[in-house]
């Protein structure tokens, strides 16, 4: 048996594990993980300041002057990604494949769904903190992280490195490079392009003898005319909560509409292009599954790609499932093609930009290491590998190279469809707004709403919205 | 202080800081975040005070997520009573069958089955529902199918979709209520059936008058934790339903959720939770004062 004191003494201890426990675990946030002493940073860490000097681009084995020396430890760096082949997949290859070519760092990999990913990054935005040293980056959230002061600007690095820049700069439509600009400097780069495809079963197509539609009203057409449920429904998408307001928009976009005037910020749902978008999504309604109204992108992927009862799928997110064997049954049958037009012309085309970038966070404490990673990802010789990791690259190089192409067939639609895109608002509100489009067509596809109402609805809502985060004067 | 006194501190304190700190603490940053607006997709613009702004917008307005607290709740207390009847009565049922059939091996192993829907994690119960209630390929539209019942679109019609979530909810449930009831059963003394069939009772008065009464504490315990549970209910809706169609099934907690982690207005979801909160405090008191009896007024067998 133990005596008093001892008994004393073991519990003393316990209390004392526990607060410092504790006391650690409240410090985390705002602390960087704890790297041996030698790994510390210098006192004046050069984090915010980039070097002129182009030391980001040497190996890690040639440290830059910010740096600890190489053999003081390994440099750990975290990169916050979202879950899923395209991204944790991707993010995982070249991280690992970037520590072997570095022995000195080693890039860890945390991935989240969506959702979870970006409250993450927003409580550390918040927290001031530097829980992640790269963050896979919506751009809408650019503007926002920057203003925070939590994202590093990369212009430094960019100067640095002119000529990789340069080619870079080459090689990505500049209305994709630039959703990463902001305020006249570069937050993020774009790791990963991407906008909406038309899928559709050439064999369906073929046997009715159906053309692939170029405009919206022959999409209409041709889903009534494929349309045998329950065996073949004409048409395919996404018709719940904001993937409905994706599809929504790659109409709204090309009949000229705006969500809001990006000068004034005076929302523009409620507007001819809104209703048009609307009725037509109702008409094409008609000849989607019922079932569709709950459907969301994996729903489609599982819909046309395995059960096979969707004929056509106009305006889905690029994306590999649908035309790989390994994830669609029916992935040989399935086409990519172009997205409808309003016009004959394909004059009237603006597709909603998706895609992803890369940041850094201002608080790292190797940002030459961040970017050079960076660099490694987007670098023209790396895509290959990138792609045959289920990486989507932003590099149209790495689009229509025939070598990715064999991999990822739908590259070259990609390619073909981003001519075409444009961003969707870079600011952090519209991610409320495509929530409150998506809810309010909800509405309208379930006899709710007139559309009318809907859209009067919705354009208040956004109103609202801009109005509480002070970019729009309440009326 | 005495040195006992410092000893039972001492003690108590590693239970008592993490209490604090895990308990306490955050309930009492939550509700200070309830007073407070902040937005995590523009966390530059910071945490201010708004008072009862939050509370009043969820409470009086259509919030952004596009249904208002009234609704959510009609839609929560509807999947509550549902649920709470169909788990109870069935379970009940289940319960007084199997305690009244010999103990072969056949009844424990049905019995042993009865236990795995409740040990499958409520989020994949959703999915695997989401695929048995696919009008197009799931199993149970086909099933009804052949003997000529036409597709039912489980969960894509807003007047079907609450059913749905109550037949889920009862499926994964049910063997608690039943495992409950039947222990229950069997902590009665057998003398008491014997006496009653003695003096001419028959099988619906043996319930009636015995079975019922020693089961009626069982009940209200019941309803508490499944009550509770199916207020703060959000797995299954999540992977089930997302809320939808629409907003058809938004309950509470999935209205709580949206609010945070979809419009990332924090501080009012934080608002939402402590009015969930509040709501729970207020039917734990009432269950435990209407459905849970003192000890002496319920074993009168």
């Amino acid at each position: 048996m133990l005596s008093k004191g001892s008994l004393k003494l073991a519990f003393l201890a316990v209390l004392v594990i526990v607060l410092i426990g504790l006391v650690a675990g409240c410090a985390a946030p705002t602390a960087a993980p704890p790297p041996p002493a030698a790994t510390q940073p210098p006192a004046q860490p050069a984090a915010t300041q980039p070097p002129a000097q182009p030391a980001a681009t040497q190996p890690p084995a040639q440290p830059a002057a910010t740096q600890p020396p190489a053999q003081a430890g390994v440099k750990t760096l975290k990169i916050i990604t979202l879950t899923g082949p395209r991204y944790e997949m991707a993010t995982t290859a070249m991280a690992n494949a970037y520590n072997k070519a570095h022995s000195d760092v080693k890039i860890q990999v945390e991935a989240f769904p969506q959702e979870d990913q970006i409250a993450k990054v927003g409580m550390d935005v918040a927290a001031k903190g530097n829980a992640y040293d790269l963050i896979w980056i919506d751009y809408k959230f650019i503007g926002g992280y920057a203003d925070a002061g939590y994202l590093l600007p990369m212009d430094d690095y960019l100067k640095a490195n002119a000529d990789w820049w340069k080619d870079l700069q080459g090689d990505v439509y500049p209305q994709v490079l630039n959703m990463y600009s902001y305020k006249d400097h570069w937050y993020g780069l774009p790791n990963d392009g991407n906008t909406e495809l038309f899928y559709y079963r050439k064999d369906v197509l073929d046997a009715a003898g159906v053309k692939l539609p170029t405009t919206w009203d022959e999409t209409l057409a041709a889903a009534q005319k494929l349309n045998n449920p329950p065996k073949m429904y004409g048409l395919c998408g996404n018709f719940a909560r904001y993937w409905a307001t994706d599809f929504w928009l790659s109409m709204f976009f090309s009949k000229g509409g705006v969500i809001w005037d990006p000068k004034t910020y005076e929302p523009g749902i409620d507007s001819a292009a809104g209703k048009y978008s609307a009725d037509m999504m109702v008409k094409l309604l008609q000849y989607a599954p019922k079932e569709a109204l709950q459907w969301e992108e994996g729903d489609v992927y599982s819909n046309m790609g395995s059960a096979g009862i969707c004929a056509m799928a106009p305006a889905q997110w690029g994306g590999a499932v649908l035309t790989n064997p390994t994830l669609a049954k029916l992935a040989d049958k399935i086409a990519v093609g172009r997205v409808p037009a309003i016009d004959a012309e394909g004059k009237q085309l603006i597709l909603p930009m998706g895609g992803f970038g890369l940041g850094i966070n201002a608080k790292t404490k190797y940002p030459d290491v961040a970017f050079d990673f960076i660099k490694y990802w987007l670098s023209r010789e790396n895509q290959q590998y990138l792609v045959q990791n289920t990486g989507q690259p932003a590099r149209n190089s790495a689009l229509t190279d025939p070598v990715n192409l064999k991999i990822a067939p739908y590259f070259a639609a990609e390619s073909e469809n981003l001519k075409f895109a444009v961003p969707r608002p870079v600011v952090a509100e519209y991610a409320s707004a495509e929530q409150i489009i998506g809810n309010e067509l909800d509405n309208v596809f379930l006899g709710k709403k007139t559309t009318d109402q809907a859209l009067k609805d919705a354009n208040s809502q956004v109103r609202d919205v801009l109005v509480k985060s002070g970019k729009l004067v309440a009326k | 202080m005495h040195h006992n006194q410092i000893r039972g501190w001492t003690l108590l304190s590693p239970a008592l800081i993490f209490l604090l700190a895990l308990g306490i603490f955050p309930l009492v940053y939550a509700i200070w975040l309830s007073f407070h607006s902040l937005n995590l997709l523009d966390p530059s613009r910071g945490t201010r005070a708004v008072g009862f702004e939050n509370f009043s917008t969820i409470l009086f307005k259509t919030p952004l997520i596009g249904i208002s607290f009234p609704e959510s709740l009609q839609i929560t207390l509807i999947i509550l009573v549902g649920s709470l009847c169909l788990e109870l009565a069935i379970g009940l049922i289940l319960a007084i069958l199997v305690s009244r059939t010999s103990a072969s091996v056949l009844l424990r192993m049905f019995r042993s089955s009865l236990m795995v829907p409740m040990l499958i994690a409520p989020a994949i119960v959703g999915m695997m529902f989401r695929f048995l209630f696919e009008p197009s390929f799931g199993l149970i539209d086909f099933v009804l199918g052949l003997v000529g019942v036409a597709p039912i679109y489980w969960i894509s019609d807003p007047n079907v979709v609450l059913y749905a979530v109550i037949l889920v909810g009862v499926w994964e449930w049910l063997p608690f209520s039943f495992l409950v009831f039947l222990a229950g059963i069997h902590a009665i003394p057998p003398e008491q059936f014997e006496a009653a069939a003695v003096d001419g009772a028959g099988f619906f008065e043996q319930i009636r008058y015995i079975t019922l009464p020693w089961l009626r504490n069982l009940a209200g315990i019941l309803i508490l934790i499944r009550g509770v549970d199916l207020i703060r209910n959000f797995d299954v809706i999540f992977t089930l339903t997302y809320g939808g169609p629409g907003r058809s099934s938004a309950s509470l907690g999935f209205s709580a959720y949206l609010t945070s982690f979809k419009f990332f207005e924090v501080g009012q979801g934080t608002a939402y939770a402590v009015l969930i909160l509040i709501l729970i405090n207020i039917l734990v008191l009432i269950f435990a004062r209407y459905l849970v009896p003192a000890r002496e007024e319920t074993y009168g067998g």
